[in-house]
């Protein structure tokens, strides 16, 4: 199920704040088990079948963060023992050595097979015909269906049981309330990935007060403002330019940066409606934008991109790899190595690699110069300029459907192209209402602070613009056809 | 929120996490006095309200509520399902699909009462924006642009390995539309028959500079960045590829060539199109010769609101895009508006171009569509199957499916010209699918068990000739259709199967919804078994399907009684045009077709009287003419007095029959007698003369010494030389008429004759076969009375009434002059049920008659409509039990002379034995 859907909004979540709010008194204990329900109905609408390998995935990971925390796969013997954090330094049993294998590698598995396994098959294909033995293809009768959100799931409940084996967090004795943890639907399908150990609190222990529910609306509000008014227009350009033959220099650049907008808006619309949902649900989750296209270097927009995301990969992959500490060499290698793991994270393909790559690459360098951009010593207007450049140019592999396609649009980038149908694309892209939102997008990108921001304060003013932007997207809503966001797929 | 406590898990870390400072920066909101209420209300109030209004809606509209409601439950399995589910994978697929779930979704949005009300004023105001929606563009001057036809020519090279290989991993599709087209063209060419390939331009690719000011009307013609390349190899392949975007571009200057505020191409357009393509295909592949003269056009004024527009979804009675008004040249042929005849040497497979001016649905007219110009262009009779959207595959598939069924759609075909939107050549799926002929499934054909009505779905594949209410002298009417893909969830038996379903053309002059029904309509329908209500409707009008293999199969019956449009009549034929050289048409393949002769011992006054019926027959298109003191005639009858001769080669030109091959009334005749005569039955065959033959000077004042209809002696005299038994009635009557104070032979204002004419019909047949040994008469001859009858004729006006005397009346028990065990089988059309069975009255009619001649009760075998195919099927029927033929000796042949060219069932040759 889509935030931005008619089905959300008008009858999903009207009956799930009902029903949360009826049990509100029946304590957490209950409201988690309405967490749940809804929480599969939510997840199951996309695809019933895939409720079943998340309740698997869950299961599996608290078993093993149980025996963790107890030391001992006979549970039955410790089960009336209280669960406490495990010390940090003491060593590890085999038992619990066996449990952290156990929930990584099912993680892992399921994530692989379900994310990498059609890609694994073509590039074996691709790489055998390459080398003259096309008697050696692999033909495979099926192919394997993404399940929504499993790079999510997968990362955040991995986590917990991490944490558990660290000693960062207590596991939960309770399989319902870890359940909660994984299905919530604020933040089920596309994020921000909650780290266990600060969301466990809150699940045994919130409170749903009036003012989390009002600034819950008012980030709502903007997010569901931001996905309609901006993020699905500056898609439409994005998608006409992308698919299009041949584009002019210009509407080529138009058009990455038409994306760039896009994806931003709508993954950022995405993670303000899902912390707008998590306060009314008495829930606080972490900032997962911070105006990035604002930042003047890579190593920058990273602290301010997909934070969640990046603070995953430094506690779960850079610092497991030694982060820092093993000298200037290896720290660029581990710079490296995390963001072409993170390209891979969004998906099964070259191109993800190659936009990972130039990230990884990129902060490498900027690590060499200190943290700083090379082009540090211009003005802040250009280097925020060139930094957006960079990442446009890296968005050009992240958006296009295959390796084929993004030369052919970065050379469109560079003017290559030579077509009698531009000055038709270019009519279809200039449509007034696209041009707009163009404007509008860019002005919000730099000019303007983000929902965080702007609903820390809520006057009179602010909120009749809330109302008034709820209004609009809520009305153009009913213009516009179904339009997921980009993250579902990932 | 409180302050995370001392035992929290996240106060394991030392430092502060961006998780900590969001818990303190969310709970520390400044609201200014008032807002925080405000916001929540508001918020739930608007999230509340549209489920409000819809169910307050939903009590006003319970249908939407069931509409919905029935989306969810069919989310549901069925209790059937759910016990008989084995095992976990079986269980597991119990749940719904994506794609299942996906629909009810969308079903709800677009059922939204809410969404009805803003739509239409949110794209007024996008419009007023300048914007129009994800389907529609709006170009200038108030055109408007296809979002699709626009992907095609900006899209990127369909031909690209990558493209296509994207395009297969997100749907299950064959992507190359070359690979596609050359394996259709394999299959068809092993059976010698050659393709046409007609890409049809998207209006982008003709008129860019209606949508941006960067192009002229010297702009060249665009299309997608593969399309020269996807010609080069078609013609590399040796594929005929008929590409109309030249022709299209170079017509802009003098006319429009695509509608404004629609997808498809103009009435004048298309036909150029059409004509041009006819010429091609005419230079390419050896057809027989056209026949133009079997073809007239009517113009015609429609308007309509572009498909475009309409894609805007803009307020009722919007103006910004008013309707478009534009002219069609619809389409004739001697049966009335065109219709695709199956038996042609051409095959054309075409999408909502070819279906814009043709199909009902698409509110554009009708029989003016692209496959109707193009049989006008050819002068040939042409077999099309036509299907909005997927141009590249449906209309193959549904081809192929026919073919799998053992229906040999490709039987006698010499090309197949197969129309597309060039924007499938992007986004079409060009799967590769067989042409292979299966074997038919007799018991394939459905009906239902009788006493039950099952609802079904299915896809019309031919349909009977269908009469216009008014244009025929009877009232009701029963066609017959061939439907195929049935899907019914009341019997699940019946999926997959085909049905010959009989159903109201009209009833009581009003048009039933059959009566809009062409090939390629999905229909659902009520069925019932066609032998429950065959004794109610049995002997009303009705046609059947021209094609032989139905004529064993049990039929159904559609039981839907809603009234339709009506539409406009067709054109009159002028009838005494020269015969044009003669085409293959009529009789081929029966080896039996007979030359026709100039008339011989034609008389001047005879060829002055067909003229003057002709053109009678001509000005106007009423059921009835008036003659002089309140005589009526029916214009049929002088259309074919009109005609002249009309056997032979001449009969196709001038035969309303809906396939050339049965316009020949002679070689089924005579094949009708000579099977008879191997089962040791005589036939006399009986022809009633037209009325105007018998009463000229009724007509116009014409008096002539001689006979006037000089063709039908003739004919007469060649069935006679071929051993056939006739009864010439026009000498008979004649003969009558001449006495004094003769009584009237036909009905002043109805289209048959009169009892006293059954009476003398009756004697003369006596007198022709005279006392043969198999004649064993009752030993008590019928009583019989004499009465005055008054009628209200069908052609005359209603309370018009005419007094007919003397009729003489069977005064024996009713029912007594029938018998089915009877040797003397009566057969014929409504002159053999008028006056006997409740057609102005009973017990006077010829059956009556005959009754009284013979002295035994007669086996009467009449069928409303026609007496020609129709009755003979009917008595095919009845030979099917071997009893029942056993004891006949004589077959009495009686119909109306018109039916020589009027029938549209024609003179098909049928086994009356199998």
């Amino acid at each position: 199920m889509v935030f931005s859907s008619y089905l959300f909004i008008f009858y999903f979540l009207p009956v799930a704040l009902a029903a949360y709010y009826l049990l509100a008194r029946a304590g957490n204990r209950t409201l988690n088990y309405s967490l749940i329900v809804f929480g599969y109905i939510f997840y199951g609408w996309a695809n019933p079948k895939f409720i079943f390998l998340m309740a698997a995935t869950t299961l599996v990971d608290w078993l093993a963060s149980v025996i963790i925390a107890h030391g001992t796969w006979k549970l039955w013997k410790v089960w009336h023992e209280p669960v406490v954090p495990l010390h940090r330094d003491a060593a590890r049993s085999r038992s619990q050595r066996w449990a952290i294998i156990l929930s990584i590698v099912s993680n892992l598995l399921s994530l692989g097979f379900f994310k990498y396994f059609n890609f694994g098959v073509e590039s074996y294909n691709a790489l055998v015909v390459a080398m003259g033995w096309p008697q050696a293809q692999w033909e495979t009768f099926f192919r394997v269906v993404l399940p929504l959100g499993i790079s999510f799931y997968t990362f955040q409940s991995l986590s917990y049981t991490i944490d558990v084996y660290r000693g960062d967090a207590k596991a939960m004795k309770h399989f319902g309330d870890f359940a909660c943890f994984v299905s919530m639907y604020p933040h089920l399908v596309a994020g921000p990935i909650l780290q266990f150990s600060f969301l466990a609190e809150q699940i045994e222990n919130r409170r749903l007060t009036m003012d989390k529910f009002a600034r819950g609306v008012a980030m709502l509000a903007l997010g569901f403002g931001k996905k309609i008014l901006l993020a699905n227009p500056c898609g439409k350009i994005a998608d006409t330019v992308f698919d299009a033959g041949s584009v002019h220099a210009l509407d080529a650049w138009y058009g990455i940066g038409a994306y760039a907008f896009q994806i931003y808006f709508d993954f950022s619309a995405y993670s303000d409606m899902a912390i707008g949902l998590g306060l009314m649900l008495g829930f606080v989750f972490a900032k997962n934008f911070d105006s990035p296209y604002k930042s003047q270097s890579i190593s920058e927009f990273w602290r301010r991109w997909h934070i969640s995301l990046s603070s995953w990969l430094r506690d779960y992959l850079y610092v497991p790899l030694g982060g820092n500490r093993h000298g200037e060499v290896r720290t660029y290698i581990n710079l490296f190595l995390v963001m072409l793991l993170g390209g891979l994270w969004h998906g099964a393909s070259f191109n993800f690699i190659i936009w990972g790559s130039i990230h990884g690459s990129w902060l490498a360098i900027e690590r060499v110069m200190g943290k700083k951009s090379f082009y540090a010593a211009l003005p802040a207007v250009c280097r925020t300029a060139i930094t957006f450049a960079v990442v446009c140019l890296a968005w050009v592999f992240f958006r296009a459907v295959d390796l084929p396609s993004a030369w052919h649009f970065l050379g469109n980038l560079f003017g290559t192209s030579n077509s009698q149908s531009a000055g038709l694309l270019m009519g279809l892209i200039g449509q007034p209402y696209y041009l707009l939102s163009f404007a509008v997008a860019g002005f919000s990108v730099w000019a303007m602070p983000q929902s965080w921001d702007i609903t820390r304060k809520l006057s009179w003013p602010k909120v009749a613009w809330v109302f008034l932007i709820l209004l609009v997207s809520l009305t153009l809503l009913f213009a516009q056809s179904y339009n997921p966001f980009i993250y579902f797929i990932f | 929120m409180k302050p995370i406590d001392a035992h929290s898990t996240a106060k394991i870390k030392a430092k502060v996490t961006r998780e900590e400072q969001a818990a303190r920066e969310l709970d520390h909101t400044e609201f200014a006095p008032g807002t925080r209420l405000t916001l929540i209300v508001f918020f739930l109030v608007v999230i509340t309200s549209v489920p409000l209004i819809q169910f307050i809606a939903a009590i006003h509209k319970p249908e939407r509520i069931t509409q919905l409601t029935k989306g969810l439950k069919g989310l549901m399995p069925s209790s059937n399902r759910v016990h008989t589910a084995k095992g976990i994978v079986e269980t597991v697929n119990l749940l719904p699909t994506g794609e299942e779930i996906k629909k009810v979704e969308d079903d709800w949005e677009q059922n939204s009462e809410v969404g009805e009300t803003i739509l239409p004023r949110v794209q007024s105001l996008m419009l007023k924006m300048g914007q129009g929606n994800e389907k529609a563009y709006l170009g200038r001057d108030g055109w408007l642009f296809y979002r699709s036809d626009m992907d095609y020519v900006t899209g990127r090279n369909f031909l690209n390995p990558a493209v296509m290989k994207r395009r297969t991993i997100a749907k299950d599709i064959q992507p190359d539309p070359v690979k596609g087209i050359l394996h259709f063209r394999d299959q068809l060419a092993e059976r010698g028959i050659t393709l046409i390939v007609v890409p049809a331009p998207v209006k982008p690719s003709i008129y860019p500079e209606r949508f941006s000011a960067r192009y002229d009307q010297t702009s060249p013609v665009l299309q997608n960045p593969a399309y020269e390349e996807f010609t080069n190899q078609l013609v590399k392949a040796g594929i005929l590829l008929f590409d109309p975007a030249p022709l299209l571009a170079g017509g802009k200057s003098r006319e429009l060539q695509y509608l404004k505020t629609d997808t498809h191409w103009t009435p004048g357009a298309m036909e150029k199109v059409a004509a041009k393509l006819a010429e091609f295909t005419r230079q390419r592949v050896v057809l027989s010769p056209a026949m133009p003269e079997l073809f007239m056009t009517v113009e015609k004024s429609v308007t309509n609101h572009g498909d475009i527009a309409k894609m805007l979804k803009l307020p009722e009675g919007q103006t910004t895009f008013p309707p478009e008004t534009t002219t069609i040249r619809r389409v004739a042929d001697r049966q009335g508006w065109w219709r695709p005849g199956t038996n042609s040497e051409v095959l054309f497979l075409g999408d909502s171009f070819a279906n814009i001016f043709s199909a009902v649905t698409m509110n554009w007219g009708k029989s003016a569509g692209f496959a109707e110009h193009l049989s006008l262009a050819l002068g040939l009779p042409l077999d099309k199957i036509c299907q909005n959207d997927q141009g590249s595959y449906v209309t193959r598939e549904s081809l192929s499916e026919e073919l799998r069924a053992g229906t040999d759609r490709l039987a006698g075909k010499k090309v197949v010209i197969w129309e597309f939107a060039a924007r499938e050549l992007s986004c079409g799926d060009w799967k590769l699918l067989p042409l292979k002929l299966g074997t038919r499934k007799d018991a394939g054909f459905y009906v239902p068990e009788s006493g039950k009505t099952i609802e079904i779905e299915g896809v019309v594949r031919a349909i009977s000739f269908k009469p216009r209410p008014r244009s025929v002298t009877y009232h009701d009417h029963i066609l017959t259709f061939h439907l195929t893909d049935i899907k019914s969830t009341q019997d699940p038996s019946a999926s997959g199967k085909e049905a010959v379903v009989r159903a109201w053309n009209f009833v009581d002059d009003k048009p039933m919804p059959a009566s809009r029904y062409s090939p390629g309509d999905t229909v659902r329908l009520h069925l019932r078994p066609w032998s429950d209500v065959e004794p109610d409707y049995g002997t009303l009008n009705n046609n059947g399907l021209d094609d032989e293999r139905f004529n064993d199969a049990k039929q159904a019956w559609a039981a839907t009684i809603e009234q339709a449009e009506q539409d406009d009549p067709p054109p009159a034929f002028p009838v005494n045009n020269p015969a044009p050289p003669q085409a293959n048409q009529g009789n081929a393949g029966t080896g039996a077709s007979t030359p026709s002769t100039a008339l011989a011992n034609d008389t001047p006054a005879a060829a002055a009287f067909r003229t003057s019926c002709g053109n009678k027959a001509a000005d106007g298109d009423t059921l009835a003419l008036s003659g002089k003191e309140g005589w009526l005639f029916i214009r049929g009858e002088l259309r074919h007095i009109g005609v002249g001769s009309f056997w032979g080669d001449t009969a196709a030109k001038v035969s309303k029959a809906t396939l050339p091959k049965n316009a020949d009334p002679i070689p089924a005749i005579v094949d009708f007698n000579e099977q008879l005569k191997a089962m040791g039955i005589d036939l006399i065959v009986v022809p009633v003369p037209c009325k105007a033959f018998i009463y000229p000077e009724m007509l116009d004042g014409t008096t002539a010494a001689q006979r006037l209809d000089t063709p039908h002696q003739q004919f007469f005299k060649i069935l006679g030389e071929k051993g056939v038994k006739v009864l010439d009635l026009a000498e008979v009557f004649s003969s009558e008429k001449a006495k004094p104070n003769s009584p009237l032979l036909y009905c002043k204002t109805d289209s048959h004759w009169s009892p006293y004419a059954c009476e003398v019909t009756a004697k003369k047949i006596k007198e022709l076969v005279g006392s043969p040994a198999w004649l064993k008469s009752r030993a008590e001859p019928f009583k019989t009375t004499t009465e005055t009858r008054t009628i209200t004729g069908d052609l005359a006006s209603e309370g018009v009434t005419e007094e007919l005397t003397p009729v003489r009346t069977s005064a024996e028990a009713p029912g007594a002059t029938m018998d089915k065990g009877s040797p003397i089988i009566l057969l014929g059309d409504s002159h053999t049920l008028v006056f006997h069975k409740q057609l102005l009255g009973t017990r006077a009619g010829l059956t009556d008659q005959l009754a009284v001649e013979f002295g035994i009760p007669i086996d009467d075998l009449g069928q409303m409509g026609s007496g020609t195919t129709p009755a003979r099927k009917s008595l095919s029927d009845r030979f099917k039990n071997p009893d029942y033929r056993a004891n006949k000796k004589l077959i009495i042949w009686c119909f109306t002379e018109r039916d020589f060219t009027e029938s549209t069932s024609g003179w098909a040759i049928l086994k009356l034995v199998r």
